[in-house]
């Protein structure tokens, strides 16, 4: 089964190498310039994405991609604003102008949020997101929540998800060589199918957690620090690029 | 295993396990899509209510936590297969949020009950859905500019015969599978 | 050495001991095969070993040390490596290095040793080139292999096998089993748990459990003939 652990395209430009850290920041960042973006702004940005995707050259074709599983949401929102915002019509039956401009708008920081975050998991590989997170969560600490342990577990729900999508595979080929529609039947009937499906998953996953964590405590794992293969180093073009990041993001969020 | 040890205090080594192994089972939810009602529905809040329900309030919520925060690094776990920041600040956003949230609801109705019958357990899972529901149309209303009325009509409707029987199925799974693990 | 003095051991809510008073000494470099039908609590004996279970009575020690002693299993933990019966139930990493990195990362090594160890158990195991893997795109016989080196990146004086060789085949088997061989020659001790007689031929001890006692123990010549 061909399921992929994220959209890693992977490359040796300027962007793959930055630290992830300074990228998932710069993701933040970005993401709140976005949503606070007008239209001069968005340009802005649209063409600053543009020559990021250049400069790591990725496909522009296969960041869109990203967005494919919630376009139709989209969509609805452009039409709701196109429609049913109050203002000057345009020809098109009921359309104002306002709502035109609300509409693409709103659509387009939906896509550039969107878009931005794919471009951080096409340049950089899981295992760096992890240690990114992980080094940015430790001031967490004081809360109670420990960055280590939270690494640990996410990289578990790395480790696991395509295997339980291999799982239910073969569950469901099981079922449906025993002669079950998944297409077809009235509303009990679905809800039992679901549940034929669910109930050996989860069962499976609850026996494995058991014989995962025996494993673990005999590998020696105690809930807190721990130390890593790599540890994450900052350049002096990391701290730059931070710094600019943050001297861009006050401009595009206050000077408006 | 019930004298097995473990080290530390507080959470066990299993209870995270446990937290990390549901997370994958909610990022798995949103690859099953089964067409009921209007829209393909996705399984994620079917596990949001299983995860509640089997692992308890905290590492319900802990396991939904994770959940997101693996999809925040970009992982494609959110509905249909996306990922990344930009969905929990987005307008679909709210619904994320209201799963840890939910998550906990559900568990501390259900850990109200030292017996919980099925009828319980349903209720529950329906606060939980409830909570869901208000997380993710305010954030839809208010990110993608819409009066809530709208909101509701986009971002409720759709989903609710779907969420009417995974919340069935939840209950049923709840009711074979709550004996099996002992927290 | 591995010391165990009339261990008996009790599953909470369990009327009957599923161990009922075992003894028995591993050495340093040794091959033990412990061998028996399902039940007999050959899964439970070697629990004990790493200090995953602690005694209803009776004792464990590991070099000297008591596995009651909870501020010392870290250490027993690390010289005892534990390799169980499902890989697909022991590998966490997202990455084959990373999971082999697991083990070493809990004993707080610096990164520069950890990679170290990294490479060098998955050289022993001949997995070099899978580093960069994700586990769920290798085979049963290297999953098998990757949790191996999850358990020599430690470093350990001692490894427990759970029947590390079941669902394998045949070839795989084979391949499985002159690793353990090599990595005894090189004075790392093996209790190899099996119910499969023609894979523990070459074992220095063969200890035949029954109902939670070890009826027989000898060489395989002497266990082989008193069968």
């Amino acid at each position: 089964m061909g399921y992929k652990l994220g959209q890693y395209t992977p490359g040796s430009s300027v962007i793959h190498r930055l630290d992830p850290r300074v990228k998932i920041v710069a993701i933040m960042l970005l993401s709140i310039t976005v949503l606070r973006a007008d239209a001069f702004i968005a340009i802005a940005i649209t063409i600053l994405i543009a020559g990021i995707t250049f400069i790591a050259r990725l496909s522009p074709s296969h960041l869109l991609r990203a967005v494919k599983p919630l376009a139709i949401f989209f969509v609805l929102i452009f039409l709701m604003h196109l429609f049913f915002t109050p203002g000057a019509p345009i020809p098109l039956p009921l359309a104002t102008y306002e709502g035109l401009y609300r509409g693409v708008l709103l659509t387009w920081r939906f896509v550039f949020l969107i878009l931005s975050a794919a471009i951080l998991t096409m340049t950089t590989t899981p295992s760096e997101l992890m240690s990114g997170i992980e080094r940015l969560l430790r001031p967490l600490r004081p809360l109670g929540i420990s960055s280590h342990d939270a690494a640990v577990m996410v990289s578990m729900v790395l480790r696991f998800v395509p295997t339980l999508l291999q799982e239910l595979d073969q569950i469901r080929e099981a079922q449906m060589a025993r002669g079950a529609d998944f297409k077809a039947g009235n509303l009990l009937a679905r809800m039992k199918r679901i549940s034929s499906l669910v109930i050996p998953l989860v069962r499976n996953s609850i026996l494995r957690a058991e014989e995962l964590a025996i494993g673990m405590e005999g590998r020696g794992y105690h809930r807190g620090p721990r130390t890593y293969m790599r540890e994450l180093r900052m350049t002096p073009s990391d701290y730059t690029i931070l710094v600019v990041l943050m001297i861009l993001t006050g401009l595009g969020v206050y000077r408006w | 295993m019930a004298n097995l040890r473990t080290i530390g205090s507080g959470m066990s080594v299993r209870g995270m396990v446990f937290a990390a192994m549901f997370a994958a089972l909610t990022a798995v939810g949103a690859f099953i899509m089964i067409p009921i009602g209007p829209v393909p529905i996705t399984m994620q809040t079917l596990f949001v209510h299983l995860s509640a329900a089997l692992l308890g309030s905290h590492l319900g919520a802990l396991s939904q936590l994770i959940y997101i925060l693996v999809g925040v690094i970009g992982l494609p776990v959110f509905h249909g297969g996306v990922g990344g920041l930009g969905v929990l600040l987005g307008p679909t956003g709210g619904y994320l949020i209201g799963f840890v949230a939910g998550a906990y609801i559900t568990g501390k109705l259900i850990e109200m009950r030292e017996k919980p019958r099925f009828l319980w357990i349903a209720m529950s899972c329906v606060a939980g859905l409830a909570v869901i529901y208000i997380l993710g149309v305010i954030q839809l209303s208010v990110v993608a500019g819409l009066p809530l009325t709208s909101a509701i009509a986009v971002g409720v409707v759709p989903f609710l015969i779907g969420d009417a029987i995974k919340m069935i199925a939840a209950t049923f799974i709840t009711s074979k599978l709550r004996g099996m693990i002992k927290l | 050495m591995i010391k165990v003095e009339n261990l008996v051991h009790r599953y909470d809510g369990d009327d009957v001991p599923v161990l009922r008073g075992i003894n028995l000494e591993i050495k340093e470099g040794e091959y033990v095969a412990i061998i028996g039908p399902i039940g007999c609590g050959k899964t439970t004996l070697i629990k004990h070993l790493n200090a995953l279970l602690a005694p209803t009575e009776g004792n464990v020690w590991v070099d000297g040390m008591n596995t009651r002693d909870t501020s010392i299993v870290g250490e027993i933990r690390r010289r005892v490596g534990m390799v169980f019966q499902n890989p697909d139930n022991q590998i966490i990493g997202m990455t084959v290095e990373e999971d082999v990195a697991f083990g070493p990362g809990n004993l707080r090594l610096p990164p520069r040793e950890i990679r170290q160890r990294v490479t060098e158990a998955l050289q022993a195991v001949g997995m070099g080139s899978y580093a960069q893997r994700h586990p769920h795109t290798l085979s049963g016989g290297e999953k098998r292999l990757v949790t191996l080196a999850d358990i020599l990146a430690m470093n350990p004086s001692y490894i427990a096998l759970d029947e590390p060789t079941s669902s394998l085949d045949r070839a795989t088997r084979e391949v499985v089993l002159s690793i353990l061989r090599r990595l005894n020659g090189q004075g790392i001790a093996m209790i190899h748990v099996t119910h499969n007689m023609d894979e523990i031929t070459s074992a220095d001890r063969i200890m035949v459990m029954g109902d939670g006692r070890i009826v027989l123990s000898g060489t395989p010549e002497e266990v082989f003939s008193g069968v």
